[in-house]
């Protein structure tokens, strides 16, 4: 068994440098506007080759999620958790939930994209974001 | 539109153990075409298009072809994970209609279970080239994962339980105590596939298939040549396949290929759900059967839970038999990959050389559908309909 690691694709580089920076960029087509995920050399949509690496609000709903009860990598000791988190801006991305849990169902609850350290890299995670009833 | 000439299996056949631990990969080739050439009553030198997957080592076709010393004319390696072989059945139809071939194999084998490697557990490490991995590894994923969030969403949206999904695998366990091949024979009720322990929650050990050596063969042949066999006649009348990714990150992870593949291989077909008394559905986890039967439009989306509850899928029992080999989730999952036995079992059901306790009476429709990849993000669903002539 080992860590988890970053593959580094061209693609990906501003990404993590975006991470790295605590605020996660996503590529937004000059042509016809469409934030896509994964990053991608050409919109998934209108095929541009043009695109611009913008911030996203961090903020987002969860679509769903799973819990690990198995080990695979040395850096994710079980029970951890994988969430996929639906951005305000559209694309769907994974991440895990850290901080306080939801009780019951996690969908639909919102949340606030952080960064932290991790296995010497900075990562992105969820935290939910507090509401005066408790409800997303 | 008048239904394209088509094409018919001819020949069918599972290699017999779940562990191979003193054979080659090349060996249980070769022991796959033996058995699927007995089965059809047909010789080497009839073989003249070859199918396989990257199960098979070498370069695409070319070692497997040449250790086999098949003289060939057509190949094809499609690769759709798990779901390849279904599409092979289609596209050799699809190649003997084009006058490309006459008699196709159709080849699988593996030794994940010998090897160690059980790929829905596995870290997803596959390839650090795929453009679409790169952003979820560090979070410490496997292949579980995609299947255990649909199925989370799933019983959030509508409500459906562990104790429905369950049922999957407890029909499977109900049609492996009759099959002397199976992996595990034992019956399994609700309560112990539910309390079995948490793999990847929502999913516990018991909602996912096994790991198996073995593999298996097809022999799928211009319908001249089928007319002279004495087998049963296994015609293709209706085919689909639907890759489903996560266009451009924008889609519904509750949904799957199926509903593409699956009305577009039954309207070729010119038969519709109703119509179907057996399916060999792929379950890689008791969820994936669940997306299918409502893709393909057994029941109403949500309702597969409902569906399969109180033995909805055990033959004999429930309106639509699946799976009476025992199915992945019990007896059989060669080299992680179960689009092969899927189109086995419903051979033997429409041949009526299933076991006479899970054999479905006076069969001659079936349906055959494979997932292959990843549920939710990336995967290819195939749909086949077979009828006996």
């Amino acid at each position: 068994m080992a860590n988890s690691k970053i593959v580094m694709g061209i693609d990906d580089i501003p990404m993590w440098a975006s991470i790295d920076r605590h605020r996660l960029e996503l590529q937004t087509c000059d042509d016809c506007g469409a934030i896509r995920y994964p990053p991608a050399p050409v919109c998934p949509k209108c095929l541009s080759e043009k695109a611009t690496w913008t911030a996203v609000s961090g903020e987002g709903t969860i679509i769903s999620w799973v819990v690990f009860h198995r080990k695979y990598f040395d850096d994710h000791p079980p029970p951890y958790n994988s969430t996929a988190v639906e951005l305000d801006e559209g694309p769907i991305i994974v991440t895990q939930l850290q901080g306080d849990e939801p009780e019951g169902s996690w969908i639909g609850k919102r949340v606030r994209l952080g960064y932290a350290e991790h296995a010497g890299r900075t990562q992105h995670f969820a935290r939910l974001i507090a509401t005066p009833a408790g409800q997303a | 539109m008048a239904r394209p000439a088509s094409a018919y299996i001819a020949g069918a056949y599972e290699l017999p153990m779940r562990l191979y631990p003193d054979k080659s990969l090349a060996e249980l080739q070769a022991e796959a075409m033996l058995g699927a050439l007995a089965d059809a009553g047909l010789e080497r030198s009839d073989i003249d298009g070859f199918f396989c997957g990257p199960d098979a080592p070498g370069t695409g076709p070319l070692s497997i072809a040449d250790y086999l010393n098949l003289k060939l004319r057509h190949v094809d390696t499609t690769n759709t994970s798990g779901s390849s072989y279904t599409i092979h059945v289609a596209h050799a139809a699809q190649a003997i209609a084009a006058g490309k071939c006459d008699v196709a194999l159709i080849t699988l084998a593996g030794r994940p279970r010998s090897e160690g490697r059980a790929k829905g557990a596995l870290a997803r490490t596959d390839n650090p080239q795929q453009p679409d991995f790169q952003w979820e590894h560090p979070f410490g994923l496997a292949v579980i994962n995609v299947y255990g969030m649909t199925a989370m969403r799933h019983m959030h949206q509508y409500g459906t339980t562990s104790e429905q999904l369950a049922w999957v695998k407890v029909a499977a366990s109900h049609h492996a105590q009759h099959n002397p091949y199976a992996l595990f024979r034992d019956l399994v009720t609700v309560e112990e596939v539910a309390n079995s322990p948490l793999v990847c929650d929502p999913l516990h050990r018991l909602d996912c298939c096994v790991v198996t050596d073995g593999g298996g063969a097809l022999l799928v042949v211009r319908p001249e040549i089928a007319r002279n066999l004495k087998r049963p006649l296994v015609r293709l009348i209706g085919s689909a396949e639907a890759p489903k990714g996560q266009n451009g990150g924008e889609f519904d992870i509750t949904v799957s290929g199926a509903a593409q593949s699956g009305p577009a291989a039954l309207a070729e077909a010119g038969v519709t759900g109703a119509d179907i008394r057996y399916a060999s559905l792929y379950d890689s986890f008791t969820i994936t059967v669940l997306m299918q039967l409502e893709d393909l439009g057994f029941c109403a989306k949500g309702q597969g839970g409902a569906f399969v509850a109180d033995g909805g899928l055990i033959s004999g029992v429930g309106r639509l038999a699946v799976n009476t080999d025992g199915g992945g989730l019990c007896n059989n999952h060669p080299a992680n990959r179960g689009g092969m036995t899927k189109v086995i079992e419903a051979v033997r059901q429409l041949r009526g050389e299933a076991h006479p306790a899970v054999q479905v009476p006076n069969l001659d429709l079936a349906l055959v559908n494979a997932i292959g990849g990843q549920l939710a993000v990336r995967h290819a669903s195939a749909t086949l309909v077979l009828e006996r002539e």
